[in-house]
Parts: structure tokens; C-alpha cells; sequence
């Protein structure tokens, strides 16, 4: 794939008077794209521009970001004339600097521009390149080919910990540029942009402006001009600086680091079983799923274009991050109280690619109420903490779910509103909630009986092994209530074993309804018939109250 | 401490090595163990592009480390290197000028300092011993303030500023000069400093370039100062302090009549403490191409320095401190001697012609005691009212001590006045 780009310029070198355009002799910005860059950025830009000479012909690298976070990538030739004093020391500098968006569009990779895009190396082809009278130079069109092995080859000559310690170095250039930390190539600066390669290789596109490089330190300050990574020809003798040695392409010195951060464990994952190819193609996606994982940023397109063995490599070495990311997503739509009972469901009842694949999607508040119902129903729909059910009013004032509601009617005793709410269920509604409730025996089973549905209830009632004492008066008078005096016949063979005190109740229900089936009443009467005659008097009917 | 990296004021950590906080950078531990009995001097040379500030550092570098100085300035004298990388430094300028080789142009940079300690300069016992900590950037960093600030902010921390001068570089001297001396001002200014703490010292550089100007009188005298400026001239240190300063008043002349550089003499004065003037030829002769055609033959360069050292108050604040104690040390040995006579003599009246010697020492020393003691707290109180500062152990013990010396003696002459008395 071949991308195109623009690129504001810069060139910097020791010249003559005479060769200025600003009739000065010495170290100086030649020409800078005007319409890009500004004086400030110039002089930015100019303060990391330092080539010291030393015994070999090196070529400098440079990679930064400015402080306006345009992305600088430069080269430093040496200039082998001396100046008109006779001195040496000369060189050239050719700057290109990016918007970090533009940058973005060829992976953030540094690599690309230094290997495919020619720089100006000498001062003539320098001074030809701008405008003398105003200073100007137009930017440069970067044209570089992509392709997903990029990298990939530079990365298999390290051995597996090697890479391992690179990436992770990479990974974190932010957290060392904190502490004004940096790690030191040692090697020639060929060797050293390599490694550096190398050390790219699985660094998403979003944190490689943080890892600024200078290929060829010699000589340079890192006081005054901060890079995460400095090529040195010799081990410094700063021991605070991280050595790696690009020859025996291991770190000196430093025990191996453990991943961190969902991408660490991912990359360092991958690199263990050497799918390189991977991290070339989906390091971006990766990171921004993890990233994700971590509550850093929100799930955008690249989430979407996952493929789901990538995100099960990254759940695979994350999976107990997945709960915290359903957690947080859940809150973000529910009350904390209602969010871990959800979370608890979710996590015990899916897969963590479904998990994916729902938190990718995103939560509406009527799926989540339709799972939390679910997830009382698991649990017996047993009644939950008080705050709990304070939180499912706030929740159904937000949305409609009638099962919910009569869960909710239940816990609170509000026997009207479930009655009223119970009317509203067509038959495979209320057969499903009766059966949890009467399962549950999360309300008195007379308060269940609605018009229409008198059997319905005996069903599932009947089934669950009858009435026990003292509940068949009161189911009478429910099944009276909803009109469905028929059913009552389904009831005649419980009446014999009522206790006298229920058998009276029934008894008198029975009189003031003369609609009752024959049959029922028929029991009702032989069966208070059969029972021993009343006492009289006050005292005895105190006692058979 | 001065870290010499990021020049911020701070304490050093140790964890297998001593490390600036601020900077992170490790810091010689031989500079860090040595910052009292070497004290750092930031040597800053300020100069246009090509006015010699590298070589001249070099060829200062080779004088130290290998001219006949240690000979010359026996037995204590030596310049030691504070790191690999100073000793590096240092040893390949020196090389390179050995060789008749001439160092690059210097990039645009904040420079990492090269530091030398400097030990057994034959000057004041407290001025003998540094720490020389060189920077040394590119003149383009002293073409505008904001460079200075960015590139050069090492100088604000310099007691004495190096302006090194090519007049031989120069199409106007006076405009030149008064404009690199304004940069400077407003970028020391900008940074926070001030200029009027500093010694200004103007090196005219490239001597041996100019030497035609100074053929006729009165400047000859500093062509011969200059061709007899070869180090070995540095064996009677004082005396060759005395000319040097003669040397310096003819430039200052020379500057003024000869350059017509008075508005930048004016402003010199103004602004800095002290002006003093030299000038040296880093290499003896002009290269051709880069190249030394003769054998480097540096002349004066040892000059600048030992006017910084001689002149830098760090170091003459510490001889100072030594001799304000003399003022008390005074008191207690004169109190001691009034009052241990005068109590001589009444011991000696006391005891009359019996036992009188025996009166005379005991009362002398315990009158000499009192009065030793009251002199010196007089004299401390006195310190104390005007120059609030702690008092040490050492000057404690040192207070009897004197009383103690003073009394004795006291008790001795009214001993000797009474034996007087009775012959």
C-alpha cells in the first residue's frame, strides 16, 4: 500500500556568509516551510539539531515530538568542507515535520520516511531547495510503501527476550520520559536504528511519537534535549541509563521486566509464541481494546474491525480485566447498586467474546433490566437489600418491564398493584411469574389468582402440593375475587383436611356465595357437618377464635 | 550544591553513585566529596563565532596538563580530571593541539561541562585548590539574547565572565563589542541573574594576530608581555600577578584610545563589579587550514584564569573568614595582657617585698584571664550585633585560648614589673 503525505520542512547547517540567505555566517535555519511552522518550533527544533563528529562517518537519525506536538523526523548529514576559519564540524540537517494525524497515516513509523524518503544531504542542493528572499521552502510530499511485514524481518534477528525487553522499553517511554529516564543503544548508529526497529515493531501507532530517538548522541546533552531512546558508540557512564547493547542485543545490567498493562501482557504474549505477523497487523486494534479494558479511552472503530481471535488472545491474558471493563460500562447506565448484581450475571452466565461482543455494543437500559430481572429470577427472586430495591424503582420510573414491576410489587406488598399488574400478563407471562413466585414463595399464593387465569393458577399451585393450613379460605375467597368461582370444584378434594377453624371460614364464604360449584359446597358441608357440635357460651367461642 | 549538568542548587543522592535530583544526570564523586576543599568555579567564555573560545579552552587544557606547571609550581601543583569523560576531553584537546591539529566548530548546544580540579596554585592557601568547571557552547548562541538563555544560561552562575575578543575577526570593534556585551547583559537579565555580581574579564584573543597594533608605544609593552608569556614566566605567581594587572590597566587604555570602544568600556563598568582586561595566543601562531604549521606555543592563556581564581569571591570569602576572626582573636590576647600587667603590678604591691613574684603570676593570670575573656566577648558581641552568624566550637576553644596566651603573658611582665620594682 502506498501512502502519500505532506510534510512542512526544515534545513539547518553551518554555512558561510555568503551562502546565507540571511547574510550570516555559522550554524542557521536555511529555509522552514512558513506555512506550517512557526519561529518557535523552528528554534525548538534547531536546539535538537547537535552532531558532534567523532571517528566514524555517522549519519544522524532523529525522531521527536516539539511541544505543539507536531512529529519531527530529521537526518543530519556531516559536511566534509571546513569553514572559511579552517575548522571542521560542519553538517547538515533536513528536517520534516507532520501533523500528528498525517503522521498517523503511515502508522507513525519513522522507519518509512528514513528508509524511503530522500533527504538533502548536501549545501547546494540545501540552498536550491528554498526561496533566498523570503526564507520559504515548500512542504515536502512524502510518498512511502506500507506493507505489514515491515519490521517483522528486523524484529526475528533479536532472540525472544531481547525483543521482549525492547518492547516493553518502547511501551513505556512515557513513564521513563516522566522520570527523565532514557535508554542508551550502544552501537553504531546503523546498528542502533535497528534495534531501534526493532524495538517499534510491536509499539501501537498512538504511543510511538513518545518514543523520541536520536540515533547518534555523541557528544549531545541529554539535560537539555530529552530522548527516550540515545544511540552512544560507548556504555555511558550515567548509570541511571538504561544500556542495551545492540551487538550482544540484550540489556545490560537490568533484570528482565514483568508486563504491566493489558497490551504489555498481549505483545509480550505474542512475541512468546512468535506470532509477529499479529502484532504487525492488529497492534493498533489490540491497543486500543486494551486500552479499553483499562478504562483509558472509549471503544471506537478499530474495536469494531477486530477480528474475535484477536480479542480472544487479548481476553485470554486479560480475562480478569473483563469484569472490571463490565463493571465500569454498567455503571456508567445503572445504579451502583444494581450494576454488580448485573456484572455477576453477566460474568457467570457468558462467554467473554459474547462479553465482547455486548460491551461492543453497547448496554440499553431495557436489555439491562430484562438481564437484571433475569438475574433475580437465577437467584430465587428472593428480595433484595432495601437500596436495591429503592434503585429498581429508579430503574422502572426509566423503563417499562412488567415482570420486573411484579417482582418489585412483591418485595414491596403492594398487593393492588400486583393484582392490577398481574391482569395486564397474557397467559405464558403469568404462568412463568407465578411459577417463580409460587417457587419462590415470595408472596402468599391467594394474592396471585387474576380473572382468566383461575386454572392457570391451580395448575401451578395444585403442583407445588396444595394448600397447607389456614390458605384455602383465603384462596377461596381470591379465586371469588377474580370471578373464577369454577375452579373452586379443583379445590374439593383439599376440603376434608382443613383444620375447623378454616372449615367454618369456608363455611360462611360458601353461604354468602351461592355460585359456588355444587360440589365444593357439597364437601364444605359434610365436612363441617362431621365436626363436633360448638360450645356455647362466650368463654368457648373466645377459645375458638 | 551546583549541579554541574543542569546548575541547579541541590543535594545529591547516593544509590552506587551520587545523582542530581533534578537532572538525573551522576555527578563525579569526586566533585561531590571535593566541593569543599575544591569548590566548583564556573569558567564561561563568551564570544562571537570563530573568536576562539574552543581553542582557547583547549589550549588552556593542554597547559595544565602538559606544560612544565607541576615543575614550575612545586611540590603541591597538579590538575586532575573529575571523570572518564573529562579526562577524555581534556586529554584528546590536548592531544589535538599537540599534534598541530585544531578542534571543530562547536554546534549550537547546551554543553556538558568538562570539570578539572586545579590543586597547589602557589596564591593564597585558600585560593590554591578549585574545581575549573569549562563550558563551552557555539558563538551563535551569544548572537541574541534568547540563544544565550537557552544555550549559554551556564554563564549566569560564573563569577567572572570570560568575553573573548578576535579583534581580528572584528569589521567594527567597538559596535561589535558593545553589542555582544548588551546580549549578554539582557540575556543574564532574562535569565534572572544579575551582571553586577560578576567580574568582567575582555580577552583579546588571537594576540599574536594584533601584535603589529601594539608595535608602537605606549602598547609595545604589551607585545613583550606577550612574547615573554610562555609558562615558565608563572614561576614567581605574585609577581606575575603584579604585571599582569599592569597589563590589564594598558588594555583598558588600549580599548579606550586605541579601539574607541567607550561606550562599551562604559557600559562594562556600569554593569559588572570589576573589568579587567588580558590577552592571550592560544596556539602562538595562525593556523593554515586547520592545521598548526609550527608547534603550538600557548602565551598568556593561563592569564584569565588566574585573575577568576585571584578575584573570585567564593574563594577570597573564605580567606576573609579566616581573617575576621583576627579582630576578636585580638581582643582576647590584648585583654589578656593589660589586665594580666595590671594585675602583676597588684600582685606585686599586694604581697610587697614578700612572695611577691608568687602574687604577681597568680594575679596577673587570673586578672589577664578575666580581662582575655571580657576582650574577646566584647569583640564576639560586636561581631554578632553587626554580621549575625554561628559560632563554631573550633572559634570557641579558640576564645580561651588566646585569653589563656594573654594572661600568661600579662602574669609575666607584672612579674618582671614587680622584679623591677625590687631591684
Amino acid at each position: 500500500m502506498i501512502a502519500e503525505v505532506s510534510a512542512w520542512q526544515q534545513l539547518y547547517a553551518s554555512v558561510e556568509r555568503e551562502q546565507s540567505p540571511h547574510d550570516r555566517e555559522g550554524f542557521q535555519t536555511l529555509f522552514y516551510s512558513k506555512s506550517g511552522l512557526t519561529e518557535s518550533e523552528v528554534r525548538e527544533m534547531e536546539a535538537r539539531l547537535v552532531y558532534f563528529p567523532s571517528g566514524i562517518e555517522a549519519v544522524k537519525h532523529l525522531f521527536s515530538t516539539l511541544s505543539t506536538g507536531k512529529i519531527m523526523v530529521a537526518q543530519i548529514v556531516r559536511l566534509t568542507e571546513p569553514d572559511r576559519l579552517g575548522r571542521r564540524g560542519r553538517y547538515l540537517a533536513h528536517s520534516l515535520v507532520f501533523e500528528p494525524e498525517t503522521f498517523k497515516r503511515i502508522e507513525s513509523d519513522p522507519f518509512l520516511v528514513f528508509r524511503q524518503f530522500r533527504f538533502i544531504t548536501t549545501v547546494s542542493a540545501a540552498l536550491g531547495a528554498g526561496d533566498w528572499r523570503t526564507g520559504d521552502v515548500p512542504p515536502a510530499s512524502v510518498e512511502v510503501t506500507q506493507a505489514p511485514t515491515y519490521g517483522i524481518e528486523t524484529a526475528k534477528t533479536w532472540p525472544l527476550q531481547g525483543l521482549k525487553d525492547l518492547a516493553l522499553l518502547a511501551l513505556r517511554a512515557d513513564r521513563l520520559a516522566s522520570g527523565r529516564l532514557a535508554v542508551a543503544f550502544i552501537g553504531e548508529p546503523t546498528q542502533v536504528e535497528s534495534a531501534l526497529e526493532a524495538a517499534f515493531f510491536a509499539v501501537p501507532s498512538a504511543i510511538r511519537p513518545h518514543c523520541s530517538f536520536d540515533t547518534y548522541f555523541h557528544g549531545c546533552n541529554l539535560v537539555d534535549t530529552y530522548y527516550w531512546a540515545l544511540g552512544l558508540l560507548k556504555s555511558p557512564s550515567n548509570r541511571r541509563l538504561i544500556t542495551v547493547n545492540t551487538q550482544s542485543q540484550r540489556l545490560d545490567g537490568v533484570a528482565a521486566s514483568q508486563p504491566e498493562t493489558a497490551y504489555e501482557r498481549w505483545a509480550m504474549a505474542l512475541i512468546e509464541r512468535q506470532q509477529l505477523e499479529t502484532i504487525s497487523r492488529y497492534r493498533d486494534h489490540a491497543f486500543t481494546i486494551c486500552e479499553w479494558l483499562e478504562g483509558r479511552t472509549r471503544p471506537d472503530s478499530l474495536i469494531d474491525t477486530t477480528p474475535s481471535e484477536v480479542a480472544d488472545s487479548i481476553f485470554e491474558v486479560n480475562h480478569r480485566l473483563v469484569p472490571e471493563l463490565l463493571r465500569r460500562e454498567l455503571e456508567k447506565a445503572l445504579p451502583a447498586v444494581l450494576t454488580s448484581r448485573v456484572s455477576q450475571y453477566l460474568g457467570s452466565h457468558a462467554k467473554p467474546t459474547d462479553l465482547f461482543d455486548r460491551l461492543r455494543e453497547g448496554f440499553s437500559l431495557p436489555k439491562l433490566t430484562e438481564t437484571l430481572y433475569l438475574a433475580y429470577e437465577s437467584q430465587g427472586a428472593r428480595a433484595p437489600r432495601h437500596e436495591e430495591i429503592q434503585a429498581i424503582d429508579w430503574l422502572l420510573q426509566r423503563v417499562d418491564h412488567a415482570s420486573l414491576r411484579l417482582l418489585y410489587a412483591c418485595w414491596t406488598g403492594q398487593r393492588d398493584e400486583l393484582y392490577r399488574e398481574l391482569q395486564l400478563l397474557n397467559k405464558d407471562e403469568y404462568y412463568k411469574f407465578v411459577q417463580t413466585a409460587l417457587r419462590s414463595r415470595i408472596v402468599e399464593p391467594w394474592t396471585l389468582p387474576v380473572p382468566g387465569r383461575g386454572d392457570t393458577f391451580l395448575d401451578l399451585y395444585l403442583a407445588t402440593g396444595g394448600p397447607g393450613e389456614y390458605e384455602l379460605a383465603a384462596l377461596v375467597r381470591a379465586l371469588l375475587r377474580a370471578r373464577e368461582t369454577s375452579c373452586l370444584s379443583r379445590l374439593t378434594p383439599y376440603v376434608k383436611m382443613q383444620p375447623e377453624q378454616e372449615l367454618r371460614a369456608l363455611e360462611e364464604i360458601v353461604a354468602g356465595q351461592p355460585e359456588t360449584p355444587g360440589p365444593f359446597q357439597r364437601a364444605v358441608g359434610d365436612a363441617v357437618a362431621a365436626l363436633p357440635p360448638r360450645r356455647k357460651g362466650f368463654v368457648s367461642r373466645l377459645l375458638d377464635l | 550544591m551546583l549541579c554541574p549538568f543542569c546548575l541547579a542548587d541541590d543535594q545529591f543522592t547516593l544509590e552506587e553513585g551520587y545523582f542530581c535530583p533534578g537532572c538525573n544526570e551522576q555527578v563525579p564523586a569526586m566533585y561531590v566529596r571535593g566541593y569543599d576543599r575544591y569548590p566548583p568555579l564556573v569558567v564561561s567564555a563568551v564570544g562571537l563565532r570563530g573568536h576562539g573560545k574552543t581553542v582557547y579552552f583547549a589550549s588552556l587544557f593542554y597547559v595544565l596538563k602538559e606544560s612544565s606547571l607541576p615543575a614550575l609550581w612545586q611540590p603541591d601543583f597538579f590538575a586532575l580530571s573529575l571523570s572518564d569523560r573529562d579526562l577524555e576531553t581534556v586529554h584528546n584537546n590536548a592531544r589535538m593541539l599537540k599534534d598541530g591539529k585544531l578542534p571543530g566548530s562547536t554546534p549550537m548546544n547546551f554543553p556538558r561541562p568538562t570539570m578539572l580540579r586545579v590543586a597547589g596554585i602557589p596564591m593564597w592557601q585558600e585560593q590554591r585548590n578549585c574545581t575549573l568547571v569549562f563550558y563551552d557552547t557555539s558563538g551563535e548562541a551569544f548572537e541574541r539574547a534568547s540563544e544565550l538563555v537557552k544555550y549559554a544560561r551556564f554563564a549566569q552562575k560564573a563569577e567572572m565572565v570570560m568575553l573573548l575578543i578576535s579583534l581580528p575577526d572584528m569589521q567594527d570593534p567597538p559596535h561589535e563589542m558593545r553589542t555582544l556585551l548588551n546580549t549578554y547583559v539582557i540575556g543574564i537579565e532574562d535569565l534572572g541573574g544579575n551582571t553586577r555580581g560578576q567580574d568582567l574579564m575582555v580577552v583579546y584573543t588571537k594576540a599574536d594576530e594584533i601584535v603589529d597594533h601594539l608595535s608602537a608605544p605606549p602598547w609595545s609593552d604589551a607585545r613583550t608581555y606577550l612574547a615573554n608569556g610562555s609558562v615558565s614566566s608563572l614561576a614567581n605567581v605574585r609577581g606575575y600577578q603584579h604585571r599582569m594587572y599592569e597589563i590589564s590597566n594598558l588594555l583598558y587604555d588600549f580599548t579606550r584610545q586605541e579601539l574607541g570602544a567607550d561606550e562599551f568600556m562604559n557600559s562594562a563598568q556600569m554593569n559588572f563589579r570589576r573589568v579587567g582586561f588580558s590577552i592571550v595566543s592560544a596556539l602562538g601562531s595562525a593556523p593554515e587550514n586547520g592545521q598548526m604549521p609550527v608547534e603550538v606555543n600557548p602565551l598568556r592563556v593561563l592569564d584569565p584564569t588566574i585573575w577568576m581564581i585571584a578575584m573570585a569571591p567564593s574563594l577570597s570569602r573564605r580567606r576573609l573568614q579566616w581573617m575576621e576572626h583576627l579582630d576578636w582573636m585580638s581582643f582576647a590576647f590584648l585583654g589578656g595582657t593589660v589586665y594580666g600587667t595590671v594585675g602583676g603590678i597588684l600582685g606585686g604591691l599586694m604581697g610587697g617585698q614578700q612572695g611577691a613574684e608568687i602574687w604577681a603570676l597568680a594575679l596577673g593570670v587570673f586578672f589577664g584571664l578575666v580581662g582575655g575573656f571580657s576582650g574577646g566577648q566584647i569583640a564576639k558581641n560586636w561581631k554578632v550585633l553587626f554580621k549575625p552568624r554561628q559560632w563554631t566550637l573550633a572559634q570557641g576553644a579558640v576564645l580561651p585560648g588566646s585569653a589563656g596566651i594573654g594572661s600568661v603573658i600579662g602574669g609575666i611582665v607584672g612579674f618582671l614589673v614587680v622584679l623591677l620594682a625590687k631591684g
